[in-house]
């Protein structure tokens, strides 16, 4: 396979991040290439509905809908972008002279692409984030989810998880999750916030930094009041019960580091949890491309970016949730960003319009940045969770691997670093690479081996593949020749 | 509607108005089930009640839909011949051959 290049700029995701990111920088007058691994434009926040579902009135699903809706509909006309829907990058390398090589595949089947490797010369990665969640006895059972997959298949499916269903976890989230439910007709068995906070919405620093998101949640809130449900702080969901499915949850009070209260523990009959604690940036294509990463607002590993949202490797930047999770308009303001920094690099856009279309998106991403600061200190993961585990429970999912054998592994074999640990055990060497299990394994693995250790110190030591996603091994076999006419 | 379309799980006076319903069929296991076009095959499993269709291979533990965004790889089936296929990444089509199973065998004697 000899990589062609595919336009001037290369934005991987399109997302909030990455639908700012190309219109920028096509406006600043760069070719750009979009390419995103669903089937429609929009990412996780602007999930759209199918258009063969013919909805007369697709807003409904989504109040924000309408300036995404535009924002994608100028793209699909712009003469400077070509999109491509459904691909997924399963490998990328640096390029000589900047930029990446990058291996496509059809997102739904994994088989590789007609235009198989592309040379990008700038790439803006705009990967995104998926939901974090913490394991608990049960988790593992059909009817537990991710808050992320109850929201998706409520917005984008017109599909419920269950018919009563507890939200349960930390974060802002878990409010549009719960509304989401709602009005797609299920019945909320309730809302847990672990976390000991009246949210967000009572502090006026963090309110006047977020306008924007003020209005957002004061709507969910009301549709949550209008439904007689309302948040329930200290709480969670620590296990689920059933034989093939759920058929209860044990809810408890929390402590304040998220120790179970004793005697607080009361089962709940429900056919469904949605659980998410957060969420984790989608870091391996930035992995695999060398790009450096230090703490993010939570303490959990992110790419690391300057001013004009490049990496530490030339020609790659990075926008959106994988630089710090921050919400959707923190990831346009950085896709913007990212979009005019490689049109000024590329010297199709120049110094003056560059800092004339930088200068109020500069001010958003600082006021948001805060903003995901203030937020990252009110709904942290607490220690606490991993007192929920029994011997049995599985800490990874893919490999089957229960608590007991990664405590044993890190007791009595010395397993004490997250690469001994996941060696020993399998833990994160199964099919999802370890992007569920990670920061979970790296958190009992630092708690068991007495360390104090807030996020994954050493995200190489579960994310170091040549292949990011898996293919069928007949692509692997195709043997890509490395030249690069570019 | 179809009344083998109606499903507890499907939204039901659906304030966004779809105008297509699920009168298309694919096959899982051999039986039909109802598809609205344009929905993941994820979405189709889970309206017709399924909430699991595969099995671990050491422990033989039921899994379906986790995460729902094609990150955790529990959804796994076969399509129409092709495995490994994630069903909350795959927009299914009237037609499509679904089967579900384990997708490696199951193993005894795996080290719990």
């Amino acid at each position: 396979m000899i990589p062609t290049r595919a336009a001037d700029v290369v934005v991987v995701g399109a997302g909030p991040a990455g639908l700012h990111a190309a219109v920028q920088a096509a406006d600043g007058g760069a070719s750009v290439l979009l390419i995103d691994s669903d089937v429609r434009p929009g990412g996780q926040y602007h999930r759209q509905l199918p258009v063969e579902y013919g909805a007369v009135h697709p807003e409904r699903a989504h109040h924000d809908q309408a300036e995404a809706a535009e924002l994608i509909a100028r793209l699909a006309r712009h003469r400077r972008v070509t999109q491509r829907q459904n691909v997924t990058v399963w490998a990328a390398e640096p390029r000589l002279g900047g930029g990446a090589l990058l291996y496509l595949a059809d997102t739904s089947t994994g088989r590789a692409l007609d235009i198989g490797v592309i040379a990008a010369p700038r790439v803006i990665l705009a990967t995104g984030a998926y939901d974090r969640v913490v394991p608990f006895p049960g988790w593992d059972l059909p009817g537990v989810y991710t808050a992320g997959a109850a929201q998706a298949l409520a917005k984008g499916s017109r599909v419920l998880v269950g018919q009563r269903v507890l939200v349960a976890g930390t974060g802002p989230f878990l409010l549009p999750v719960a509304a989401a439910l709602i009005d797609a007709g299920a019945e909320l068995a309730g809302v847990l916030e672990a976390n000991h906070t009246r949210g967000w919405l009572r502090r006026p620093r963090a309110m006047a930094l977020a306008p924007e998101k003020v209005a957002e949640a004061a709507r969910y809130t009301a549709t949550l009041t209008r439904h007689r449900t309302r948040v329930r702080a200290g709480r969670a969901v620590v296990a689920v019960h059933g034989t093939d499915r759920i058929e209860a949850a044990t809810v408890a009070k929390l402590t304040a580091d998220w120790s179970i209260v004793p005697g607080s523990e009361r089962r709940v009959d429900v056919d469904a949890v949605a659980v998410g604690y957060g969420f984790t940036p989608q870091l391996d294509l930035a992995l695999a491309l060398g790009c450096a990463t230090g703490p993010g607002p939570d303490g959990a590993p992110v790419v690391t970016a300057d001013d004009y949202q490049q990496t530490t490797v030339a020609g790659v930047y990075a926008a959106g949730e994988l630089t710090g999770v921050g919400g959707a308009v923190l990831s346009a303001a950085e896709g913007a960003l990212a979009g005019l920094a490689t049109a000024l690099d590329l010297g199709t856009l120049g110094e003056r319009g560059h800092s004339a279309r930088a200068a109020a998106w500069r001010g958003v991403r600082s006021r948001y940045q805060r903003f995901a600061t203030a937020l990252a200190a009110v709904y942290p993961v607490r220690d606490g969770w991993r007192g929920w585990l029994s011997d049995s429970t599985l800490v990874c999912r893919c490999e089957e691997v229960p608590y007991r054998r990664l405590r044993e592994a890190v007791e009595q074999r010395g397993a004490t670093g997250l690469r001994t640990a996941k060696l020993t055990t399998r833990c994160g060497m199964g099919m999802c690479q370890g992007r569920i299990c990670g920061a979970n394994v790296a958190a009992l693995t630092a708690g068991l081996a007495g360390r104090d250790e807030t996020g994954v110190a050493d995200p190489l030591a579960l994310s170091t593949r040549p292949i990011v996603t898996p293919i069928s091994l007949a692509e692997l076999a195709a043997e890509p020749e490395h030249t690069d006419p570019a | 509607m179809t009344s083998d379309g109606d499903s507890p799980r499907r939204v039901t006076d659906d304030p966004v108005e779809p105008t297509a319903e699920p009168v298309e069929r694919i096959t899982v296991d051999g039986t039909a089930v109802p598809l609205r076009p344009g929905e993941t095959l994820a979405a189709a499993m889970l309206a017709s009640g399924r909430t699991s269709w595969r099995r671990t291979r050491f422990g033989g533990r039921p899994r379906g839909v986790y995460c729902g965004i094609g990150v955790c790889y529990d959804c796994l089936v076969t399509v129409n011949g092709v495995p490994g296929i994630r069903a909350c990444r795959y927009t299914a089509r009237p037609g499509d051959a679904v089967t579900t199973g384990p997708a490696e065998p199951v193993l005894d004697g795996a080290p719990q």
